[in-house]
């Protein structure tokens, strides 16, 4: 507390709560030590590292093909994504190319996940302002994708499925219904959602024009992915930085100028249509042949060189930075830009001078995952 | 007036499933849920096929599995003597079971692992009393089969008469300039010859090679050369 | 049939006065047997509606809710019960602590002095009294003061926000309530339940009042702690606000009292709008059971629905909204009895 004394006769001070690291709606393990003027946030500071497990540390004594399941521990909840930036970063260092088929297969997989991530986080959006429920249709939506990804994998979660050069299984024969019917389906998720999220009334009053970010503070801090996209800039790494395939299918870019929670949940709604859009023409023009490249048992890199290579995660801009040494089956050093980490930053200009709810909506549509953030 | 209508229109859709009878839910202990065929349980492991290589151990991110090997007596052949899977550290990344090369990792569906204490969890594969009767059997089968071929081959020269051209190739029956590029000089020439008599499984792959790859084949050939002269010299020492 | 529990009533005071007693005291050990019976009321109601709740909930998210103890999990709530009254009860170092301890108590008598005036059929009332609703609106305003020395007692932050919100909340509402409800005291002419009730014999007063049965049923979720208003709870942003450091039995008492409240309030609707006793095929006692269910369901639909409002833009529906809706339903009954009378007078 403050110790300075207010001289008039009813003497009020601003008090610190601490929302979290044991919160429920802190998404992980993030601590908001928030000062507060009775209902209206002074200030909040974001403590973070309650999740830290060194990756980047330990990326240095594993090989490039053994830490691959790490890679899915960062942002949990969008099982390839990660991998994903990592084997493309990693086959960027080595010259590895993956196959055609391995490569069609990737982007099938990263767009499951990025909806997946994105069903989660409109779903906790909800959660989080007090629609249980929601939240619930959220979830089952979700949960089609999970069986997807098991009939893929074997794993619901963290998928440890691409490999370099490709990926470790080729798509089973029940896996085309399934996602075909998920993305017939879609639309018909997405009115129910508009029918118990959008069309509220109360969580229309809860969104709209809370922790507005403008465009500039949002370039300022480096925000990425459907938060700067809420802001009004036209930025999507699929389109503007293709990797992979993405070059080859159409897409749009939802964008929302408004900059309030409001905007970040109506992007990320948009953008379940988009990437099913992306699946679509993917399934369409699957084809045959190997799922992973020739590569040598033994994985090394031929000189001593680094690489950054980074993808559109559902969170934002994802990064990898390899440094590798020259004869070495393992990274030098290994960096991690991590979106929900330096998304979160902006949390305490968003807040100050709100409401202490507004606090929840705006982690809510930040939509961090605390294992990326503090890694 | 709109404001509202939102409002009615969400509970329609909540009234609607509460009359749905569709239930997200699985009635765990008595309904049991439905696992995909790729689905990791339990890394489980089979005995009989382990060569003891030591490939998953070395490809396991966190150190996962461990083997117990003991030399046999009497002889260099490494003999496993028991498979200590930790499952607590499992990532369930699937490299063990990609990197097996003789299928003796698998997965089960046995997802209920959980144990009062910690090393419980261990999952602990003694080496069973048959192992030594397979081995053995198999050694024995081994060997009936490398005789048999021996046999075959010597029946083959007995036939073949040395002035005729032979049907089967060898590599005795490479023309000279081969044989002077493989090994070099004819003292080497004559050892090599020995050593592919003796093993008809290494003669049949560097036949192969020949006609493949030379480059690899006369490598192949140099090595064999040397390790003969080494156990030469270390035979006359003794 | 019905008037089964007026005879045993009758019959019980006579019994007693045949054995001696004087009127007086058989009057008294009537009164006593029926607070019981209120109790008991009040517990079996809980036990239903706390099952209740999580069934229609679980049905509502497409889960199946409690179903393991008894039929259709009916007994899951008094497993519960005895999970709470065995739990440790934890009263932390720094707590205020007698009003920490007394909260939950008043709370729970507050709560169940609400049934005395609610008339349960003709008659059926245990103190019929002539200011009945002004009774039930200041007694009801009052679990607000418990749920302030709750936070206040608990000497936790979280706790004391959410027992702001809930003083400021019943401040709020409080207003939209009583306002709402007076173009019914306007047209029955009188502040004692029964006769209200027995006004609606023909026509319910729904039909009416319809902006009062609004503007009541919002205010009333409100004044509950329910639904999309349960801010002194919060469960997302205060974890459970005012009931943070409460455990075991006095934390289930808090639950009870609220669940307690709801019945009660449902009860009063009933009483005020749908005709009370009213109804055909069904005996009288038995009609308003059935209506405060209905109501209560519409309360549990609503609240698995919606998100939660925040804490201004409730104040600000409340003063720009309720209490202007609410003063325009005053004027236009006025003018419609005036218009009514003058039409009978022609």
């Amino acid at each position: 507390m403050s110790a300075e004394k207010a001289t008039h006769q009813l003497p009020t001070d601003h008090y610190i709560v601490n929302v979290g690291p044991q919160h429920p709606s802190t998404h992980g393990g993030a601590h908001l030590q928030t000062v507060l003027d009775g209902e209206i946030i002074v200030d909040t500071v974001v403590k973070l590292g309650y999740v830290h497990r060194s990756v980047e540390k330990i990326a240095e004594s594993k090989t490039f093909t053994q830490f691959i399941p790490y890679t899915a521990r960062l942002d949990y909840l969008s099982g390839c994504l990660p991998p994903l930036a990592y084997t493309q970063a990693v086959e960027k260092l080595l010259d590895i190319f993956p196959t055609e088929r391995a490569e069609y297969i990737r982007i099938i997989m990263a767009e499951f996940s990025r909806i997946s991530s994105h069903l989660l986080c409109i779903g906790s959006l909800a959660l989080d302002l007090g629609a249980t429920t929601a939240c619930i249709y959220c979830v089952r939506d979700r949960e089609q994708i999970m069986d997807m990804f098991e009939m893929v994998g074997g794993q619901r979660l963290l998928l440890s499925f691409l490999r370099v050069g490709g990926v470790s299984h080729d798509l089973p024969e029940n896996f085309y219904p399934a996602a075909r019917r998920f993305i017939k389906e879609l639309p018909k998720m997405i009115d129910e959602y508009h029918a118990v999220i959008t069309g509220n009334e109360i969580l229309q009053r809860r969104l709209k024009g809370v922790g507005r970010l403008s465009t500039e503070d949002a370039l300022a801090y480096g925000v990425t992915g459907p938060n700067l996209r809420a802001s009004g800039f036209d930025y999507d790494i699929r389109r503007d930085d293709p990797y992979g395939i993405y070059d080859r299918f159409k897409f749009e870019v939802p964008i929302d100028s408004g900059g309030d929670a409001w905007a970040r949940y109506l992007v990320r709604v948009e953008e379940l249509v988009q990437s099913a859009r992306i699946i679509e023409q993917a399934l369409d023009s699957l084809p045959e042949g190997d799922i992973c490249a020739k590569t040598p048992r033994l994985l090394k890199a031929p000189e001593n060189q680094d690489v950054y290579h980074h993808i559109e995660s559902s969170k934002g801009e994802l990064g990898f930075y390899i440094v590798g040494a020259a004869g070495k089956d393992k990274p030098h050093r290994l960096h991690v830009r991590a979106p929900s980490f330096i998304n979160l930053q902006v949390l305490p200009m968003i807040c100050r001078g709100a409401k202490f709810q507004d606090l929840i909506t705006n982690i809510a549509t930040l939509d961090p995952v605390l294992g990326e953030a503090d890694r | 007036m709109a404001y509202g209508l939102g409002l009615l229109k969400g509970m329609w859709v909540t009234l609607k499933h509460t009359f749905e009878k569709k239930y997200l839910v699985v009635q765990y202990p008595e309904q049991r849920p439905v696992l995909q065929e790729r689905f990791r349980g339990t890394l489980c492991f089979r005995f009989e096929n382990c060569i003891a290589c030591n490939l998953c151990v070395n490809s396991c991110p966190n150190k996962v599995l461990s083997l117990d090997v003991a030399k046999a007596e009497g002889g260099n052949k490494r003999k496993l003597m028991a498979y200590v899977i930790d499952m607590q550290y499992c990532m369930y990344c699937n490299l063990c079971v990609e990197s097996c090369n003789s299928s003796a990792l698998y997965w089960n569906k046995e997802f209920e692992k959980s144990t009062f204490d910690k090393e419980s969890i261990k999952i602990i594969y003694e080496r069973p009393r048959y192992m030594d009767e397979l081995e053995a059997q198999r050694e024995a089968e081994k060997e009936r089969i490398r005789q048999e071929k021996a046999q075959a081959v010597s029946a083959k020269k007995d036939t073949v008469g040395e002035s005729e051209i032979s049907a089967g190739p060898s590599v005795a029956e490479q023309p000279k300039e081969i044989l002077a590029e493989l090994a070099g000089s004819e003292e080497n020439i004559a050892i090599l010859l020995q050593v592919l008599a003796k093993n008809t499984v290494t003669h049949d792959k560097l036949l192969q090679m020949i006609d493949s790859d030379m480059e690899k084949a006369k490598k192949v050939a140099l090595a064999l050369v040397r390790k003969a002269l080494k156990d030469r010299h270390e035979g006359g020492k003794e | 049939m019905d008037l089964w529990f007026t005879n045993i009533a009758n019959y019980i005071v006579q019994l007693l006065m045949s054995w001696g007693f004087p009127y007086f005291w058989a009057d008294l050990i009537l009164l006593l047997i029926q607070w019981m019976c209120v109790l008991a009321i009040v517990v079996l109601d809980v036990i239903i509606l706390i099952w209740l709740e999580r069934k229609a909930a679980g049905f509502i998210q497409m889960r199946l809710g409690p179903n393991r103890l008894g039929p259709f999990g009916i007994f899951q709530t008094i497993a519960d019960a005895i999970k709470l009254m065995t739990k440790e009860d934890i009263i932390p170092n720094k707590v205020d602590k007698w009003i920490f301890l007394t909260a939950p108590l008043f709370m729970i008598f507050i709560s169940v002095m609400l049934y005395l005036v609610l008339p349960i059929g003709e008659g059926l009332a245990v103190v019929d009294l002539d200011v009945g609703l002004l009774y039930f609106l200041s007694l009801s305003s009052l679990t607000t003061i418990c749920v302030l020395m709750a936070g206040w007692g608990s000497n936790n932050k979280w706790s004391l926000m959410g027992a702001m919100r809930a003083v400021a909340q019943m401040i709020t509402y409080e207003v939209p309530l009583i306002l709402s409800l007076l173009g019914i005291v306007m047209i029955t002419g009188s502040l004692r339940l029964s006769d209200i009730v027995a006004a609606q014999s023909h026509v319910w007063l729904i039909i009416m009042q319809p902006l009062a049965l609004i503007c009541y049923f919002i205010a009333a979720t409100a004044e509950l702690n329910r639904g999309p208003f349960d801010m002194p709870e919060a469960e997302q942003e205060l974890t459970a606000g005012a009931y943070t450091e409460y455990t075991g039995m006095r934390w289930a008492l808090f639950f009870l009292a609220e669940y307690t409240n709801l019945v009660a309030v449902s009860a009063l609707f009933v009483c005020l709008f749908l005709g009370g006793w009213h109804g055909p095929f069904l005996p009288q006692w038995l009609w308003i059971p059935v209506k405060t269910y209905v109501v209560i369901c519409v309360f549990f639909w609503i609240k698995w629905t919606f998100p939660r409002i925040r804490m201004d833009h409730l104040m600000s529906f409340s003063w720009k909204v309720l209490i202007p809706l609410s003063l325009l339903n005053i004027v236009l009954t006025g003018f419609g009895i005036e218009i009514f009378a003058w039409v009978r007078g022609l």
